[in-house]
């Protein structure tokens, strides 16, 4: 396993033939916030009358501002969306390994790190130990006004008030994208399938797909020169990538969020 | 019985031991943390099928096309772009996205409500029946009409794109008024230099899939410059690297860095407001290195030119050599010279060079004479010949309405010129400013009664307050709208209609697209509440006000309409349905692939859009000398012309903001963003959610400033200030960005709405309330130039 673990972060996980990653082009990214809000709807994110506390705020994918630190007119910004990275670290990712009630988990099969709302007790720990912040916690009971709760989605459960909620990379869609290929007598792992922020990207700047799979786009994205993950020092080997010419950019990378 | 110490200690022994043996206990554990966390008031969303529905949408006056996913065909959950169509090819903007929440808002008007208290005063509002309230407005028509006091109805539409604004002004031809207006576009302005250019009040639009090289002047593709998803998609595609090919230089020419500057190849900063200096300074180096396109030197203007009184004018090559030499250029727009030298060089030496051009992302329109300068860049550059990336927008073949025998007479006049406003180009305007002017200083005629189709312009429309008074001064409003917004809440009469995934709507054609461009966007449900669509209430009014007006309205309804405008189209056998694999813009013709209108209009419905082939600009060109024209002729035959030669030519025009410097020595100037919506349709919940804790922070918004500015005036970031203008004023908090020149204000479009409900309302501050808007002598248009403004610290 030592020998393993110098080489491709994503062989770690020896069995399984799948890896679903991201690529985020921030190139092609103009912040125009359609992936949030694609996001939001369709997983039931919940909204309150007041949102601009961000500290307090359920969002799953989350817009970070970059800014160059010059003064006009060199000054230049940049937006960063960011959904959960589902870290691909040996064994746990830092959310997983302080569970206290195994209500989140890793997938080995597919490398998703998921959430059992039921069994969280709200107790915090993963929201502390995620470096990157993709986690919120349920402060309120979720309400919408009403006629609104006509639009909520059955396949995604609505959360209560005190657990942690985090994107799932759309897992219900690949559960259907599963039952279907079974359906139709192929092989469901390794399917492929859309999350809701790719489909809504006017640019195309989020590219979805199996990392271990050589030929898809998202792995070759990924090994592009232009690639970068956010604080890779810190060895939780996200599966969500970056994209951008620009050095200062590729330079916040090791600042953190 | 008798019980013993012992029997009792081994009865309750067992039956400890038997309940934990038993299955009980932890199934009432399970229970009670399944019920802990199952309170009735956390929504359960009710199972079903789900799929999908395709349509368009136009919430943005776009052509998107969309799937709407159900829950069992009823529940609509979520909204999708659709590959199918060509313009968004699969991707969406933040409005779009948001479909759903606008069907099921809690703001959204069930039944027609009529004002029994003061007007503005929402707790007025009564239900009425629709039989009620459409008899007492057709009376009420009637009766004007009938008293030879036509012209005394109005309507302002927020739908300009759609054969529903063709409709309004078919009904009022008939009824005997000029008085329709919609809400004001960026490109209100290019068609009028289009008029005066090419003789044709038709757009400029661009093929941007075959440039090398592109001048962006405030074109803010990437922050609002209609229509968002497909212009990002199309501009977004030119940074991309392509193997074997360079990449497309993209140059941003503004004072603000918006998201289209920081993603341009190079951001020149310019003085606010003097993009078009900076265009006249690179012609002027073309003709100074003789680097013009050859067919120029014949246009009218472009040498010395006579007009029509027989007086000898300067030309354009003259004035460009003696006004905007690049020194002089330097001066006024703040760039080097060594600058502008390598930017004309650019321009003059790519092959394939398009300057484009917008306002500043405020999606108004510019001043005429700068909208004239970019328009001759481009002609110097010979970007309008034949094969040259620039068009003019030609409508698509739709069956023109009735012939109206009665109806206008000649000496009806529209409100503003009754009112004394005077404008060479009034005819083709969307004069709203002036109009609203007129209404509200008691000028003119009375207005007896005003429509407001979808437009909300108490919110929309700048200068506020000018708006409100205007308003004040009507006899009846009638609103129609789907949400109780600001213009509803003002309203005498509220006729709801249906939101878009429930109603019949069309699209002609989409801004800076090249091809003429028709598209259908179809229900995929039915109405969920007691609502119309405006173009069924029109016509349902129409036919009752008398013989004549229902004489030229033959149709039974709205879907009726649209057949009868698409039937145009089909017998014209132009064009092609295109497919997810078409490029828009490209020049190769298209074949038609329909056969009849039953097929044209199923397939319409399901997102796909009709297209033609773009038209080259010297088959449209209606001038005098038949070919484009520097000379702005119009003046020629207008009463009221300028003296000075330059006016008669594309140029610079500094405008000059009101009130002194020394009590306003700050300047503020709105922006747009791409996800705040400014428009008709107000910010989603979602949208709400998604913003920057710098735009808004509680019921605070920001206006931006410069550190340099902010260092000067002692103020740090989040200090609470009063924002004053000479309109109004308003309590703000400042956030700090490089991104914004020193001394200007920069303020958000898209907040501080005044109605809907807790989510939106009182959230920020409307820009519009701030801001003086600026009459075009020449178009009569609103231009939301820069106002003097100051901070006061509190």
């Amino acid at each position: 396993m030592s020998e393993k673990h110098s080489s491709n972060t994503h062989e770690e996980h020896g069995k399984s033939k799948v890896r679903y990653g991201m690529v985020i082009d921030l190139d092609k990214c103009t912040g125009c916030m359609a992936c949030a809000v694609a996001c939001h709807q369709e997983n039931n994110v919940s909204f309150r009358p007041d949102e601009t506390d961000k500290t307090r705020n359920i969002a799953w994918m989350r817009m970070y501002f970059l800014e160059n630190g010059k003064e006009y007119p060199e000054y230049r910004f940049s937006y960063l969306p960011r959904p959960c990275f589902h870290c691909d670290s040996p064994h746990h990712t830092p959310c997983t390994f302080v569970c206290p009630v195994n209500a989140t988990q890793r997938d080995e099969r597919t490398g998703i790190v998921n959430m059992i709302y039921p069994r969280c007790i709200g107790c915090r720990y993963c929201m502390v130990a995620c470096p990157y912040h993709a986690r919120s916690f349920n402060w309120w009971d979720p309400t919408w006004p009403k006629p609104l709760e006509e639009m909520l989605n059955p396949e995604v459960s609505t959360r209560m008030r005190g657990v942690i909620e985090k994107c799932t990379f759309c897992h219900h869609r690949l559960n259907k994208a599963r039952d279907k290929a079974r359906l139709e007598g192929k092989d469901p792992d390794g399917v492929e399938y859309t999350p809701a922020c790719v489909e809504a990207c006017p640019t195309g700047a989020i590219v979805f797909g199996n990392l271990r799979d050589p030929e898809s786009e998202v792995s070759k994205l990924a090994k592009s020169p232009r690639a970068f993950q956010i604080s890779a020092k810190l060895k939780t080997y996200p599966k969500v990538y970056y994209l951008s010419k620009e050095p200062w950019i590729r330079k916040l990378s090791d600042k953190g969020l | 019985m008798k019980v013993g110490r012992r029997a009792f200690i081994g009865f309750v022994a067992g039956a400890v031991g038997g309940t934990l043996l038993s299955p009980l206990p932890w199934k009432l554990t399970d229970d009670i943390a399944i019920w802990t966390q199952n309170w009735s008031w956390r929504p359960s969303p009710k199972r079903g099928h789900r799929a999908g529905k395709q349509t368009l949408c136009n919430l943005c006056g776009g052509a998107c096309g969309i799937e709407v996913d159900f829950i069992n065909e009823k529940r609509a959950i979520y909204v999708r772009g659709s590959s199918v169509n060509p313009l968004n090819k699969g991707g969406l903007c933040s409005l779009g996205a948001s479909a759903v929440q606008f069907l099921y808002a809690p703001y959204r008007i069930s039944q027609p409500l009529k004002q029994t208290k003061k007007r503005g005063d929402i707790s007025g509002f009564k239900p009425i029946s629709w039989q009620e309230a459409l008899s007492e407005i057709s009376k009420r028509l009637s009766q004007l009409k009938q008293e030879g006091n036509g012209k005394s109805v109005a309507c302002i539409s927020g739908q300009r794109n759609s054969s529903i604004f063709a409709l309004w002004e078919h009904f009022f031809k008939a009824y005997g008024s000029k008085n329709i207006f919609a809400l004001p576009e960026e490109t209100d302005g290019w068609k009028l230099a289009s008029m005066s250019t090419f003789g044709v009040p038709e757009p400029c639009s661009f093929d941007l899939s075959r440039v090398d090289c592109v001048l962006n002047f405030g074109a803010e593709w990437a922050d609002n410059w209609r229509n968002s998803a497909p212009m990002a998609r199309i501009l977004a595609s030119l940074m991309k690297e392509k193997p074997g090919k360079p990449v497309v230089e993209v140059v941003h020419i503004s004072s603000r860095l918006s998201m289209s500057a920081t993603k341009a190849k190079e951001w020149i900063p310019v003085k606010p407001g003097t993009e078009a200096a900076l265009a006249l300074g690179i012609a002027s180096i073309m003709v100074k290195e003789n680097k013009v396109s050859p067919d120029v030197v014949s246009f009218k203007g472009f040498k010395k030119w006579e007009d029509a009184s027989g007086k000898t004018r300067t030309g354009f090559k003259e004035l460009l050599l003696k006004e905007y030499s690049p020194d002089k250029v330097s001066k006024i727009t703040g760039v080097e010279q060594r600058k502008i030298l390598e930017l004309a060089r650019l321009f003059a030496n790519t092959p394939r060079a398009v300057a484009i051009w917008g306002s500043g992302g405020k999606d108004c329109p510019n001043n005429f004479y700068s909208d004239l300068a970019f328009v001759a860049l481009n002609l110097i550059k010979g970007n309008f010949s034949d094969n040259g990336p620039c068009f003019l927008q030609s409508d698509p073949p739709l069956t023109p309405l009735p012939e109206v025998k009665e109806g206008w007479s000649d000496d009806l006049r529209r409100l503003d010129e009754e009112a004394g406003w005077f404008f060479p180009f009034g005819l083709y305007s969307n004069a709203i400013y002036p109009f609203l002017d007129a209404l509200s200083s008691g000028k003119g005629y009375p207005i007896k009664v005003l429509f407001i189709q979808e437009a909300n312009p108490l919110y929309v429309l700048s200068e506020t307050q000018l708006v409100r008074d205007a308003l004040e001064k009507v006899e009846t409003i009638i609103v129609m709208s789907s949400f109780m917004d600001e213009s509803a809440i003002f309203a005498d009469i509220i006729l709801p209609s249906t939101t878009m995934l429930e109603r019949w709507d069309d699209v002609c054609n989409i801004s800076k697209v090249p091809n003429p461009i028709y598209a259908i966007s179809a229900p995929v449900m039915e109405p969920i509440f007691d609502v119309k669509h405006p173009g069924d209430i029109l016509i349902q009014i129409a036919k009752k006000v008398d013989e004549q007006v229902k004489g030229v309205f033959p149709w039974k309804n709205y879907v009726d309409f649209l057949k009868y405008r698409a039937k145009g189209i089909v017998e014209s056998k132009r064009g092609a349905i295109a497919d997810e694999n078409v490029e828009l813009c490209s020049q190769a013709p298209a074949k038609p692939n329909y056969s009849n209108l039953k097929e044209f209009l199923k397939k319409l419905s399901k997102g796909y859009v009709w297209y033609d082939s773009p038209e080259p600009t010297s088959s449209r060109i209606k001038t005098m000398s038949g070919k484009p024209e520097f000379a702005i002729s119009a003046f020629e035959r207008s009463p009221k012309k300028p003296e000075k030669d330059e006016f008669f030519l594309p140029a610079y025009i500094e405008i000059k903001p009101a009130g002194s410097e020394k009590e306003y020595p700050l300047m503020l100037s709105a922006y747009s963003c791409s996800y705040l919506a400014s428009s008709y349709v107000p910010n989603s919940y979602l949208m709400m959610k998604d913003l920057w804790d710098f735009q808004l922070k509680g019921n605070k918004g920001f206006v931006e400033i410069n550190p340099v500015t902010a260092r000067k005036l002692g103020l740090k970031e989040s200090s609470s200030v009063v924002l004053k203008t000479m309109k109004a004023q308003a309590k703000v908090l400042v956030h700090i960005t490089p991104s914004v020149p020193e001394g200007i204000i920069y303020v958000p479009k898209g907040l501080g709405h005044k109605a809907y409900d807790e989510y939106i309302k009182d959230k920020g501050i409307n820009i519009g309330d701030l801001i003086e808007v600026q009459v075009d002598p020449v178009t009569g248009l609103g231009i939301e130039g820069p106002v003097r403004a100051q901070l006061i610290r509190s």
